[in-house]
């Protein structure tokens, strides 16, 4: 075991070696660079998924102006106030530093980890393109409460999809990430023309003076779908503030606020929070009002902007799942003994492609983020344990880098045990994470008091 | 042709898409001809915004850890 691990990080460490180096003063980049990142970097294909939903569980009018303003601010508070200032005080990914504190075993354990979520991610976002494929192949969508493959044409079309964009990723990730920039305006204007268009379907006027009626009555009207559960304000507020739970408290987004000025840029992230996450998931919930709350994007996308909606539908599943399959590639070349990258990333994509058959993880999308971000969150609490708590504490940090450990045991058991505190808790999923990452706070920070220095020393 | 032409264009077509939704909403045009507009104005945008992103932007250096996928 010691031998394969340390192979792992050996190997982990070379396919990330670009990165090593800290920031230097000249790369850093301006504001307008960050709003425009996060400006196309959250549109994406879960939006056509997420604001339906919102409708289907029964939100309300009211509840979805509120919970969405008010859980998208804390969002970009959790980038501004937790991962922009360790990103800029260090200058490095999250890789570079967990390894600092959680030791190269663990981190590496961690990067396989997030690989695996991300690739079910991808895996769902082939199955919401294959909605719009599928549309003028009269291959009908799964319903709500699929688990399995329902048709041989769904599970042909999502391998084709599939294919299509594994070869993409392998052939030319870097080349194409160009061409997603130039997409992402277009898909949100495609979400703004979608809604914009049906609202006279729904009984809107020209004057806009009834929407608020309609908005009540007839789009988050409070009845929830058969098979889905209500959801009040607050689910929507958590919902809102942990979507990129990975990203902020979880310090992912360390890669990009590394090349930060200052850490009030995470403010930025308020360019891809409000448009992406709150007019997008608005928008979408209006289109799947109009269509009698049939969850298919692409028809909602379809019967709103005709041939242009599927497009859109495709490109945003495919830009979501393009540097996913990418970067799982990546993480996952180091558990696979001499294999070209592109290998790797056919496998994982493989895997992927299979699991998108299942319509089970594009229709339970949103607990899937849930857990995706419950996952990963431990390990940003030990982070900003060792970065602030520590030195307020007199608590040495870097322990498993000074002591040469490649598993710092203690990480390693905030890990697994908040996971396990998070699975008994008896409240909601979407409440999970917050008393979760509270825990792990204090449980890293108490495993590790007893290493305090005496006052004077 | 000028960068700076292209991205006029690209805006300019972009701006088409949202006013093909408009006019169809005020009640000014049928659906197809919204959906035509929407269409031609659609490929008007990646013809331009992909040829002044060509010209605009250095080649990406590898994305970070691997760890940053936006939801």
């Amino acid at each position: 075991m010691p031998t394969i691990l340390s192979q792992l990080m050996s190997r982990m460490d070379s396919l990330y070696e670009y990165d090593r180096e800290r920031v230097a003063p000249d790369q850093l980049k301006t504001g307008w660079q960050f709003a425009s990142l996060f400006a196309g970097e959250h549109v994406a294909g879960t939006e056509f998924v997420i604001g339906a939903f919102f409708v289907l569980h029964g939100a309300t009018a009211s509840d979805m102006i509120i919970g969405l303003a008010a859980g998208n601010l804390l969002a970009v508070l959790s980038w501004t106030f937790i991962c922009a200032p360790v990103a800029v005080q260090t200058r490095l990914t999250l890789y570079w530093y967990l390894r600092r504190i959680a030791g190269p075993g663990l981190t590496a354990i961690y990067n396989v980890a997030n690989a695996i979520l991300y690739c079910i991610l991808a895996g769902a976002m082939i199955a919401v393109s294959a909605t719009a494929i599928g549309l003028p192949l009269g291959i009908r969508t799964p319903a709500l409460t699929d688990v399995y493959p329902t048709s041989p044409g769904w599970v042909a079309l999502t391998f084709v999809i599939g294919a299509a964009f594994v070869t993409l990723a392998i052939l030319g990730f870097e080349k194409l990430s160009n061409f997603a920039r130039v997409c992402a305006p277009w898909i949100l204007a495609v979400f703004v023309i979608g809604a914009l268009v049906v609202l006279p379907r729904l009984g809107v006027h020209a004057n806009l003076d009834n929407f608020w009626d309609v908005a009540k009555t007839r789009i988050w009207n409070g009845v929830t779908s058969a098979g889905q559960d209500k959801f009040s304000v607050w689910h929507i507020i958590f919902f809102a503030w942990f979507c990129n739970l990975a990203m902020h408290v979880a310090l992912s987004d360390m890669a990009l606020f590394r090349y930060a000025r200052h850490w009030v840029y995470g403010l930025y992230s308020a360019f891809g929070m409000y448009p992406g996450h709150m007019l997008a998931w608005l928008c979408s919930g209006i289109m799947v009002a109009a269509v009698g709350r049939q969850m298919d994007p692409g028809m909602m996308a379809a019967e709103a902007a005709g041939i242009a909606g599927p497009v859109a539908v495709v490109l945003a599943g495919w830009t979501t799942a393009n540097p996913t399959l990418y970067r799982a590639g990546l993480a996952l070349q180091c558990v696979t003994p001499d294999w070209p990258r592109w290998k790797v990333t056919l496998i994982a994509g493989f895997i992927t492609t299979v699991l998108s058959c299942f319509p089970v993880i594009f229709m339970r999308l949103l607990d899937y983020v849930a857990i995706y971000g419950l996952v990963l969150m431990p390990m940003g609490a030990v982070v900003l344990a060792e970065h602030w708590l520590f030195p307020m504490l007199g608590i040495p940090r870097y322990q498993a880098e000074r002591l040469g450990w490649s598993v710092n045991w203690r990480a390693a058991v905030v890990w697994a045990g908040t996971l396990a505190a998070c699975s008994l808790m008896p409240i909601h999923l979407f409440f999970r994470w917050l008393p979760g990452y509270l825990f792990a706070l204090a449980l890293y920070t108490a495993l590790n008091l007893h290493l305090r220095k005496p006052a004077g020393a | 042709m000028g960068t700076w032409l292209f991205g006029l264009l690209a805006a300019l077509s972009l701006a088409a898409c949202l006013a093909s939704g408009l006019i169809f909403f005020l009640g000014y045009v049928e659906a197809e001809t919204y959906r035509r507009a929407l269409a031609a104005a659609s490929l008007a945008w990646f013809i331009f915004a992909a040829a002044w992103s060509g010209k605009t932007t250095k080649p990406p250096k590898n994305h970070g850890d691997g760890n940053s996928t936006a939801v």
